[in-house]
């Protein structure tokens, strides 16, 4: 008798406790990326609520402040952001335009969506720079001068807009340039009688760039007729790797990549693209269409849990 | 006669080289630790660094201006000790069951295939676990969590799983050594088999038993690659069972790739926090174990209690007298063990069943010629990167090991100085995490050859890694040579390098060339050490040591991340599994024949 009531409460207990969990609408999945990411910067640096209060900012003692909530969870790279949004109802992410595929869907914010007029006119507030960096004293080996070359040239363009990279080129001297330097006009490049000497070109930084240096050393290999892999290693770890790979290049054979402004004087760069951060949900997600920057604000620093909490 | 002295005496100093090399590793790894890491403590300060509870690292701070981020890892410390004591919770539980049942209630035929199973369990690589709760654990918690199912819950899971086969083998080896005349005994006084067993024999292996929890608490506070797969990441406290929180091997890599000055010092100090929560756990290993000799020896002593302690005692004794305890027990032990190997062939089997259609199907995929800027993924780069490695790697370990154990038992005097130092040393090693390993790897040797990750720096960097194992398990069969052999040899004139050479290394041979499978098998499986000395990038098949690439540990964490090729993960993780597993084979295969031919010889 005390068996059979038991059981029947348990088994009570189980189904009601199971169907108020299935039921109930879940929290947002806020899904960030680690701290010193690129992408992440781009994006807290511009996510504000209005009262002067953004994702990343000084605090009152001018120290570093994080306003992503704690709930978030942390990837560290832009496909396993893609995956968990790809995967979760629930789920709210922001990755590189030039990452975006069908496994999610996009969110226009402020009604503007993330594409070429909107990110070069600014009104697609959440973009940044896609930078090429060289060691600023040190003379280039006759080979990365000339693939250095090939990235300042009018070739980049067709990479950069192929479906596969998806960036945005930038033509425009002035916005080549980084802030306070002379306008960087696109080079002049035509492939010479044969691919000039120098050890392996290396390529460093942001994994961000990954697409778009794949085809870069692509073109420019082919151009030559060589295997890219015999005149290249690359190295994506991050940003300010690379800022440090071209920082300490001796032998004049890095071609760095960084996905956010850097001010260092110990290096030359220029803007080859502009990237767009896009906001990304499920795609089984249908509360959802258009965020403006506040309300992104609110999901971001926990204080809208709920998407239903947004009409 | 001069020339065999001149022989004898290079022998010597060649195997002391070896042994000095151990401690100049260890001394090398410390010597890092502190010099990165002190500046850190000094800078942050060591109270607001331990007890500061916010993370918010800014790169650009450097040690000459003021400190614009907040570097606190409390709330890691906190995940970390959460995450252990699930861990226990999970794998200490049903690890202590499975081994009950292995030694009591288990079949014969059963037992022989349960515990290599839980062998096996031991060699599949972390990074595979991890997979395995992105890919099955994660959706599943997430039917009735109230987020996508991150959090403490799977991290308990997963490490309980990976610290299984560490409690079981260690605890089945203390029940085995508990005096049968314990058990008959019991029996004897009209004990039932069930009761004997709990309350005689398990009790008097009690402080094996808990050695083996400590280790397994050893075991999970080190692992990195699985937990940052299902963890989180985000550096909050763990307030509940489902909430994204990080634990300390996390953090390192998860910013190392970006890391500035002081956080790259901040990094490292993590590391030193961590280690000297695992030097802890050491501690409490050594007590354990030391009280364990001491209360064999000595008798126990009358232990007076108070009525009111009597009474209490009465009541729990009443309550499990009804609740017949030693029965719930069987059925634990035997649930447990099935249990066990039930979760083996589940992940094992999950895994396949994935990955072996796409393996099959896809020919490119393990044998394709690397197209560079092709959409096509091979991994048959990493293939060549992983045998790269694991030829290096042994070829810088094993003379170093082997010699370092034949210092260790055929030259050293017991109780000498100069062994403890390098026992010591041998012991600190087996127990630095592997992450920390890559943390040191990526500072001394990826700087040291030009500042770029290549294949050199990362198998000198697991090498080190290699040397306990290879030691102990040599020194352990160079034990087990008799010694009437050396004197035999001796006594017929023969010199000690001769002894040695002719003698005792080739009757130490196969358990030697376990040693060697199984650390390849550590090779195999590693991938923190990797991440950040040997590249990570699934590139053309590397033509030289100076190259960077991915082994195939490191690419299928790279496959599991990005998301895009999930199949092809699956594929490289079968690949993966199978060949640790076949090391681990037939590591287990050599050894077993190894001791064949010792009980053999005695016959």
């Amino acid at each position: 008798m005390k068996k059979v009531f038991l059981r029947g409460v348990l088994a009570l207990t189980l189904t009601f406790g199971f169907s108020a969990c299935m039921g109930r609408e879940k929290n947002i999945s806020v899904i960030a990326r680690e701290k010193g990411s690129g992408t992440r910067e781009a994006f807290d640096k511009v996510i504000t609520d209005g009262n002067g209060n953004f994702l990343e900012m000084k605090d009152e003692n001018g120290k570093k402040a994080y306003k992503t909530t704690l709930e978030a969870i942390e990837k560290y790279t832009t496909g396993d952001v893609k995956t968990s949004v790809g995967n979760d109802k629930n789920a709210i992410g922001y990755v590189s335009l030039g990452a975006l595929d069908d496994t999610v869907k996009v969110v226009t914010v402020n009604g503007v969506a993330p594409n070429k007029e909107r990110v070069l006119d600014g009104s697609y507030a959440i973009q940044r720079p896609f930078v090429i960096m060289t060691n600023a004293t040190v003379t280039l080996t006759p080979r990365a001068a000339d693939f250095l070359n090939y990235l300042q040239s009018a070739e980049m363009q067709s990479h950069a807009e192929s479906a596969e990279v998806g960036c945005i080129y930038l033509s425009d001297p002035e916005k080549r340039a980084r802030e306070g330097d002379a306008p960087v006009e696109v080079a002049q490049w035509a492939n010479l009688d044969s691919l000039p000497d120098g050890e392996k070109i290396k390529i460093s930084g942001s994994s961000s760039m990954e697409k778009l240096a794949k085809a870069a050393m692509k073109g420019y290999a082919a151009a030559y007729g060589v295997d890219g892999s015999k005149i290249f290693s690359e190295d994506y770890q991050g940003s300010s790797v690379g800022l440090k790979d071209a920082e300490n290049d001796t032998s004049g054979n890095v071609i760095a990549l960084s996905s956010t402004a850097q001010t260092s004087t110990k290096i030359k760069c220029f803007n080859v693209c502009l990237d767009a951060v896009a906001v990304v949900v499920n795609q089984a997600n249908t509360l959802v269409s258009d965020l403006t920057i506040g309300q992104l604000y609110d999901i971001y620093s926990g204080k809208i849990k709920k998407f239903s909490e947004l009409a | 006669m001069t020339n065999t002295k001149v022989k004898e005496k290079i022998g010597r100093s060649a195997f002391t080289a070896a042994a000095i090399l151990c401690i100049i590793a260890v001394v090398a790894i410390f010597a890092f630790l502190i010099v990165k890491s002190v500046p850190a403590f000094g800078k942050i300060g060591i109270l607001q660094f331990m007890f500061g509870d916010n993370w918010s690292p800014d790169r650009l701070d450097s040690y000459e201006s003021p400190l614009s981020g907040y570097y606190g890892i409390f709330t890691m410390i906190v995940g970390t000790v959460a995450a252990t004591v699930g861990a226990l919770l999970i794998g200490g539980v049903i690890g202590y069951f499975t081994a009950v049942f292995l030694v009591f209630f288990c079949p014969e035929k059963l037992k022989r295939v349960l515990a290599s199973v839980i062998n096996l369990l031991a060699g599949i690589p972390s990074v595979v676990y991890g997979f395995f709760g992105v890919v099955f654990l994660l959706p599943l918690l997430a039917l009735f969590a109230p987020n996508n199912g991150t959090g403490l819950l799977a991290t308990s899971i997963i490490l309980g799983v990976m610290i299984l086969p560490t409690v079981v083998s260690l605890s089945r080896t203390s029940l085995e050594a508990v005096p049968r005349a314990y058990y008959e005994g019991a029996v004897a006084l009209g004990a039932t088999h069930t009761q004997a067993v709990f309350k005689t024999v398990v009790p008097a292996a009690r402080s094996g038993i808990t050695a083996s929890l400590v280790l397994g608490i050893g075991r999970a506070l080190g692992e990195t690659m699985a937990v940052v797969m299902v963890a989180g990441n985000s550096p909050a406290y763990p307030h509940s069972l489902f909430n994204s929180f990080r634990v300390l091997t996390a953090n390192i890599v998860m910013e190392m790739g970006y890391a500035g000055e002081v956080q790259e010092g901040a990094l490292v100090a993590t590391g030193v926090v961590l280690l000297f929560f695992i030097f802890l756990v050491n501690v409490v290993f050594g007590a354990v174990s030391n009280r364990a000799v001491k209360t064999s020896a000595k008798p126990k002593k009358e232990r007076k209690t108070s009525l009111a302690g009597v009474r209490i005692r009465e009541f729990f004794g009443n309550i499990a007298y009804k609740l017949k305890a030693p029965y719930i027990g069987r059925a634990a032990a035997i649930v447990a063990g099935c249990f066990t190997g039930l979760a083996l062939l589940f992940v094992v089997g999950f895994i396949f069943v994935k990955g072996v259609p796409h393996l099959i199907g896809n020919g490119y995929l393990v044998f394709g010629k690397f197209e560079f800027g092709g959409s096509r993924i091979t991994i048959f780069p990493a293939i060549v990167t992983t045998l790269m490695t694991v030829a290096l790697s042994l070829l810088i370990a094993v003379p170093i090991g082997v010699m370092t154990a034949i210092f260790l038992n055929e030259y050293a005097r017991k109780g000498n100085v100069f062994v403890r130092i390098v026992r010591g040393a041998i012991d600190v090693l087996s127990g630095v995490p592997s992450i920390v390993y890559g943390l040191f790897g990526m500072i001394t040797f990826v700087k040291l050859f030009g500042g770029s990750s290549s294949i050199l720096s990362g198998s000198l960097t697991v090498s080190i890694m290699l040397l306990p194992t290879i030691v102990r398990s040599t020194e352990e069969s160079l034990k087990s040579v008799a010694d009437s052999l050396r004197e035999g040899s001796l006594a017929l004139g023969a010199g000690k390098m001769r002894t040695i050479f002719k003698v005792v290394l080739p009757s130490a041979l196969s358990g030697i060339l376990s040693a060697i499978l199984l650390s390849m098998g550590r090779v195999v499986s590693e991938s923190a050490p990797f991440l950040y000395t040997m590249g990570s990038v699934i590139s053309a098949t590397p033509h030289s040591y100076t190259d960077s690439g991915a082994t195939l540990a490191v690419a299928l964490y790279r496959l599991a991340g990005e998301g895009w090729h999930i199949n092809e993960a699956y594929a490289t993780a079968v690949v993966l599994i199978v060949l640790v597993l076949a090391l681990n084979l037939l590591a287990e295969w050599v050894a077993a024949r190894l001791n064949k031919k010792l009980t053999g010889d005695k016959k």
